[in-house]
């Protein structure tokens, strides 16, 4: 479904900036736009009816029941909801196959940005269901598989700031189908070798917890490279967990090194509720098992009450879109209140991986991504309309339903 | 704004209420850890056998223990009270990412880095009478790495739940190292076609490993990572826990002991799991000075790796004054747990005492813990089991465990 | 394996066991033995007991007091020793060359064709106090042999045999390669199958087809015994009008076994693996007649049928796995359920087996039971009266009393605890076993190389026969649950 042929970006930092064709209204003028609407839900518990937002200049310039925009904004009426665009988290799959490089076991400099496309039919895919910002990190095939990338889904533009640097603490590194090569022969015999990299593992390969734990403790200790700029808080960490013992130790490793960043985790997360909170990780809530869903709403009411910011993984088995939405709402029906459910969506989810100061909210200064809905964006039956990202409006998207 | 602010604040309020009512998830309890006991048999594995004795349990710890007397209110009451067990090989983590095995010895690290407190197989153990067990790395590896000591309850946290006793480092002598490897043929060469296929090549490995380590005790510029380790276990200040089942491989290891002794290296402290034909020439472990963990007894005889493991084997070593423990390598279900290892101990001619000193004070002094578990005592962890009958009888069953005095009690509601 | 006309088999079964009876016993007519303890299992047990046989039965329990005993019998002394009935192995597959057919309908197998008097499985029953054994086929069939009930010492089948014919086995639950619904559709074609055959043959009798009476005159049936005569079906189930017309020699031989089945004459030991194929199996019995006749050979978990399985009043045997294991899927809690107990507790006879794989032999499992909570008299009873009275052998073994065979276990001590060997065995009578001349047991205890024996090391790899659980059990049987997670 995502194979994709991928181009390099061409602009580093900034991504392409290729923008889709927008509809005239919307872009030219400098006084910006305001969108007037019957409900603009501003953020998480809070919904103005009816409201207005200003947006100039693809950031949000101002939101209210009534707003101070100069004469030559163009005000645009819209029927429905307005909301914040939806943050999903830690999808591994739109990288591609360009993400999962197995011949190294540990890459930390690796920069998924370099092997993102922002023309890819999967970023337009999330934006139809109302996804404006996506968290791409790249699958464990290694210990540590190199920076992700964030990426908004309509415009394809790379948020700059806080990419993350994935560890793996789960045992997917584990599971390499092809043996590490020894590259040399050294001639008859075995080889007696001590040491994290002899001749024999030119990878650095690591066969057990352990093993890659002391590594990874051996790294942060040498202070160098990405390592040194994750100890020192100038980069973000993303750790990577299944089950319980395996977010443990991550949320100890976080602690010890006083990382700052996001656990993905498994379903039971739930039970280290307090662990997570001292740790001062957000966590990205991995798939939703279809037996057992329940563990994960559990986990998602525990990590509310412990005021853990938290959001939605979308890799859930369909790989469809809207399988984010569906997240929250079993949650909600297993008892997470509808103002946490949607921060989840949305702004818990840009506090989780530290872009809470850019998306998830429709206040001033964050970037102009909205969605238009048919209904409330918690309701399972609302379906998106339009949508804006950074301020551009989004082609493609179901025009139908009476909107101007 | 201010009133947006102040619509935020009462709803954020409004919705903490409702989620506060609305929370379906038990709170935390910190379980009791008193208890009052009452049996009409208590064996303290120090010799003694009291009657209808009370014992009473504060902060995890056994308070008092009064023989000749009555239930207490609220009492548990029983037919028989034993410490709890302590098995030494209870095979707890053997998934394969549980020992590095790209370092053949692999002396630094500890198989604790890859234990999953959350599993349910700990309660299921605990289930089985065993409080307390020594975890050791998956022998695939000739040096597995170091151990690790806890009990079969307690904490999730890692740092929380290991315990401090004597450091055991594993290691297998025997056909186990080899039997992850990949044929060479066809594939590339990597670490899982590097390893000794046959067993001279683990007792190289093991040579090599101790002749270096004491070279760079004298020679710094040849040290290495982890000599440290091997030059401890040297001195006999990290126990050498070695897998040896078939009378060579025990052999091997005895000799490897004795010629590091000879060589002026030091005097390792041996301890071997499995010893299954120990039974073969129980001497020649008295001679070492080794102890020995026993596999459990499989019916026909054949235990692991070829070897033959006689019913008297229990009763030998005893006579011999051989320390030794049992073990039932992790086994959950009615006739494979370790009381039941006593049981077929006792079978081969083993009397009750020494039975029940090998799956509690033995194992506790084995782990240098002697003076916290292992007994009945006053002022010992209350770490105990409740039996129905005659403790190792197939017609008794376990009616409760307690770890650290915090009560166990089996799945189905059992009469008392 | 040769094939024996049915015929011939009979007759050979006959000459055999008249050759046994004319043989003088081994050892003296008469023996009596002097035990510590004698367990009867018929009413309480006797200190300081004294038990008499003559020709292979028993004569006489008593205390020594009660009981004189005859001045040309042979005493064995044995005042430190725990006597009891031998135990009855409700249903076993070992002791035979392979335990399954590959046919769906193989009702016209005997096992005794099968099996192994020299199989190690019964050296070692008689190690662990067995003596009386129902050898069945094994699970992987539809309709299968037809089974006998043998005693575990005798150098040919003949000997061996206590009785013969002894029930048709049958499976409810699928076999390999077919489906529950599919397996319930080959059961009830067996028994359509049956039918038609009947009716084909009534049929041909009607029109004056005499295809039937030339076809077996030219096999060579014998028309002159009980069967060369025809006679009134009679069943519970359905019957055939007509049917007194054929005479019973001219019936499908391959069929033939199965009337006798629908006519009740033979028990049918039906395998169910799991609670929901019960009510299929009972289904059928009823359709077929033979509810009275059947007995549930039960896999784990069958225990949630307990109810349906009471109300048709049928008598269970059952698995080795005395503990059923299930997991939550959701709050992964563990239950437990010991099931002889809901079977007991609900009124439904029961029986254990063992498969007999060393020492987790029978009175293993009644220890086991005893330690699952299950009274000690009802634990030894499961393993010695009840297996005895559902396979038709009541007061005939599991019990020392006057009449029945002379089948005694001398136990050093307890037999439940751990702690006990079996010293003596006594079969027809006869001492069988005696563990002092036990060479492979000393090796086993001991493992010293009993002196002339050939060195362990050859012994290595090599499977004996019966050894060993068999297939059957591994496939059949819910399996505990083995997952971490």
């Amino acid at each position: 479904m995502f194979a994709l042929s991928l181009t390099l970006a061409l602009f580093a930092g900034t991504g392409s900036g290729v923008a889709p064709k927008a509809p005239a209204a919307t872009t030219v003028a400098p006084a910006g736009f305001v969108l007037e609407a019957d409900h603009v839900h501003t953020g998480a518990g809070s919904i103005l009816e009816p409201g207005k937002v200003w947006i100039r200049n693809g950031k949000i310039e101002a939101v209210g029941t009534e707003v101070k925009a100069p004469d030559g904004a163009v005000r645009i009426k819209v029927e429905g909801h307005l909301s914040a665009g939806m943050v999903a988290l830690g999808e591994t799959s739109l990288l591609g196959y360009e993400a999962a490089d197995t011949t190294r076991f540990i890459m930390p400099e690796a920069e998924g940005r370099l092997g993102f496309d922002p023309k890819m039919p999967g970023l337009q895919r999330l934006a139809k269901e109302g996804i404006t910002t996506v968290v791409l990190t790249p699958p464990s095939h290694s210990l540590a598989a190199g920076r992700g990338v964030i990426a908004k889904t309509g415009t394809g533009r790379i948020v700059a700031r806080a990419e993350s640097m994935h560890m793996a603490f789960d045992s997917e590194m584990f599971k390499q189908r092809s043996d590490p090569s020894n590259g040399t022969d050294i001639g008859g015999g075995f080889i007696v070798f001590f040491g994290a990299s002899g001749a024999v593992n030119p990878n650095g390969y690591r066969s057990s917890y352990p093993g890659a734990s002391a590594l990874l403790e051996e790294r942060m200790a040498d202070g160098k490279g990405a390592f040194g700029h994750l100890g020192e808080g100038k980069l973000r960490g993303w750790l990577r967990s299944g089950t319980r013992a395996e977010a443990s130790r991550a949320l100890s490793f976080a602690k010890r090194h006083k990382i700052q960043g996001t656990l993905e985790a498994g379903a039971r997360v739930g039970d280290l509720a307090p662990q997570v909170k001292a740790s001062g990780l957000g966590v990205a809530l991995g798939t939703f098992s279809e037996r057992a869903p329940h563990f994960s709403s559990q986990s998602a009411i525990a990590l509310a009450r412990e005021s853990v910011p938290f959001g939605f993984c979308l890799n859930a088995k369909a790989r469809h879109a809207s399988a984010l939405r569906l997240s929250a709402a079993l949650c909600r029906k297993a008892g997470l209140s509808e103002r946490d459910a949607w921060a989840a969506l949305t702004s818990g989810a840009a506090s989780a991986t530290g872009i809470q100061d850019v998306v998830g909210e429709l206040a001033p200064g964050r970037d102009a991504d909205l969605v238009l809905w048919t209904g409330a964006p918690t309701e399972l039956t609302s379906q998106v309309m339009r949508v804006w990202v950074d301020g551009q409006a989004i082609a493609g998207i179901n025009a139908k339903k009476g909107a101007k | 704004m201010g009133l947006l602010k102040k619509r935020l604040f009462c709803t954020g309020l409004a919705a903490t209420v409702l989620t506060a009512t609305t929370w379906a998830l038990p709170q935390e309890e910190k379980p009791s850890d008193d208890a009052s006991i009452f049996v009409e048999v208590l064996h303290t594995s120090t010799g003694d056998t009291l009657k209808n004795v009370h014992v009473t349990v504060k902060d995890g710890r056994i308070d008092t223990i009064t023989a000749g007397t009555k239930a207490g209110e609220n009492s548990v009451t029983g037919a028989v009270l034993t410490a709890g067990m302590i098995d030494l090989s209870p095979h707890i983590t053997y998934a394969n990412n549980a020992v590095e095995q790209t370092n053949e010895l692999e002396s630094r690290l500890s198989v604790a880095g890859a234990l999953d407190l959350f599993s349910p197989t700990w309660k299921r153990l605990a289930r089985t009478g065993v409080t307390t067990v020594l975890v050791t790395p998956p022998d695939r590896n000739v040096v597995g790495g170091m151990c690790a000591i806890m009990k079969t309850q307690g904490s999730t946290d890692l740092a929380k739940r290991q315990l401090n006793g004597q450091s055991f480092l594993r290691g297998a002598m025997g056909d186990a190292p080899s039997s992850g490897n990949r044929p060479a043929w066809g594939s590339p060469d990597s670490i899982y076609n590097r390893r000794p296929t046959t067993r001279m090549g683990v007792e190289w490995e093991w040579r090599k490993a101790f002749y270096d380590a004491a070279a760079a005790g004298e020679f710094p510029e040849l040290e290495f990572p982890g000599a440290d380790v091997f030059r401890a276990v040297l001195a006999g200040n990290v126990n050498l826990y070695v897998q040896a089942f078939a009378m060579l491989d025990i052999r091997t290891a005895v000799f490897l002991k004795e010629e590091m002794r000879d060589q002026g290296f030091g005097e390792m402290n041996l301890w071997i799991d499995g010893g299954s034909e120990s039974w073969k020439d129980a001497q020649l472990l008295k001679r070492s000075g080794s102890g020995v963990v026993l596999a459990p007894f499989p019916a026909s005889g054949r235990s692991n790796e070829r070897s033959f493991m006689a019913w008297r084997v229990a009763k030998d070593l005893a006579e011999a004054g051989i320390p030794f423990t049992l073990s039932a390598h992790g086994g959950t279900r009615p006739g494979t747990t370790i009381g039941d290892q006593a049981g077929r101990a006792m079978h081969g001619g083993l009397d009750f005492q020494r039975a029940l000193n090998a799956v509690t004070i033995e194992p506790a002094r084995a782990l240098g813990m002697e003076d916290r578990i292992g007994t009945s005592a006053v002022g010992k962890a209350a770490d105990l089991v409740m039996w129905s009958g005659p403790p190792f009888e197939l017609t008794s069953r376990i009616l409760a465990v307690w770890v650290d005095g915090v009560l166990i009690t089996p799945s189905t509601p059992q009469k008392n | 394996m040769k094939r024996f006309p049915k015929k011939a088999t009979l007759a050979l079964s006959l000459l055999c066991s008249a050759l046994t009876l004319a043989l003088p016993a081994e050892a003296g007519e008469k023996q009596a033995i002097k035990a510590g303890t004698i367990i009867t299992m018929d009413g309480d047990p006797i200190v300081d007991g004294v038990i008499l046989m003559d020709s292979g039965r028993i004569v006489a329990v008593g205390a020594s007091a009660d009981v004189e005993i005859p001045w040309d019998a042979e005493v064995t002394e044995a005042p430190d020793m725990v006597a009891v009935p031998g135990f009855v192995e409700a249903h076993s597959n070992n002791g035979m060359d392979r335990t399954n057919e590959t046919i769906d309908m193989g009702a016209f197998f005997d096992v005794q064709d099968s099996v192994n008097p020299v199989a190690f499985y019964f050296e070692d029953s008689l190690r662990y106090g067995i003596t009386t054994i129902n050898i069945q086929q094994g699970n992987q069939c539809v309709v299968a042999a037809q089974g006998a009930i043998v005693k575990p010492f005798g150098a040919t089948v003949a000997q061996q045999l206590v009785r013969p014919h002894a029930g048709l086995k049958m499976s409810v639950t699928a076999k390999r390669g077919k489906s529950r619904a599919t397996q319930a559709a080959a059961l009830r074609k067996a028994f359509g199958d049956l039918r038609s055959h009947l009716e084909k043959l009534v049929d041909e009798h009607k029109k004056g087809d005499d295809r039937a009476r030339r076809e077996a005159l030219a096999q060579g049936r014998d028309y002159d015994g009980e069967d060369g005569k025809g006679r009134a079906m009679t069943g519970k189930g359905w019957t055939l009008e007509g049917m007194e017309n054929i005479p019973r020699v001219e019936i499908d031989e391959k069929l033939a076994p199965l009337l006798k089945v629908v006519e009740g004459r033979m028990a049918v030991y039906m395998y169910c693996g799991s609670p929901a194929e019960v009510h299929t199996a009972l289904n059928i019995a009823r359709e077929n007649g033979f509810l009275h006749r059947m007995i549930f050979v039960l896999g784990s978990g069958c225990f949630k049928a307990a109810d349906e399985i009471a109300a048709a009043k049928v008598p269970v045997i059952l698995s080795r796995t005395l503990v059923h294991t299930e997991r939550d899927p959701i709050t992964s809690e563990e239950t437990l359920t010991f099931e002889a107990k809901v079977f007991q507790d609900k009124g439904v006879a029961f029986a254990l087996t063992s498969n007999n794989s060393g020492l987790e032999s029978l009175w293993y499992q009644a220890a086991l039971c005893v330690g699952q909570g299950m009274a000690r008299k009802d634990a030894l009873a499961s393993i010695t009266t009840s297996p005895a009275k559902i396979l038709g052998l009541e007061n005939r073994v599991g019990v020392l009393k006057p009449g029945a065979d002379a089948n005694v276990v001398l136990y050093t001590g307890d037999p439940l605890s751990v702690t006990s060997h079996v010293n003596l065995v006594f079969i027809d009578g006869q001492p069988v076993y005696d563990r002092s001349k036990d060479v492979r047991l000393q090796h086993l205890m001991d493992g010293e190389q009993p002196k002339g024996t050939a060195p362990s090391d050859e012994e290595e790899g090599e499977m004996h026969a019966g050894e060993g659980p068999s297939d059957d059990d591994k496939k059949g049987e819910g399996s505990d649950s083995k997952g971490d997670k």
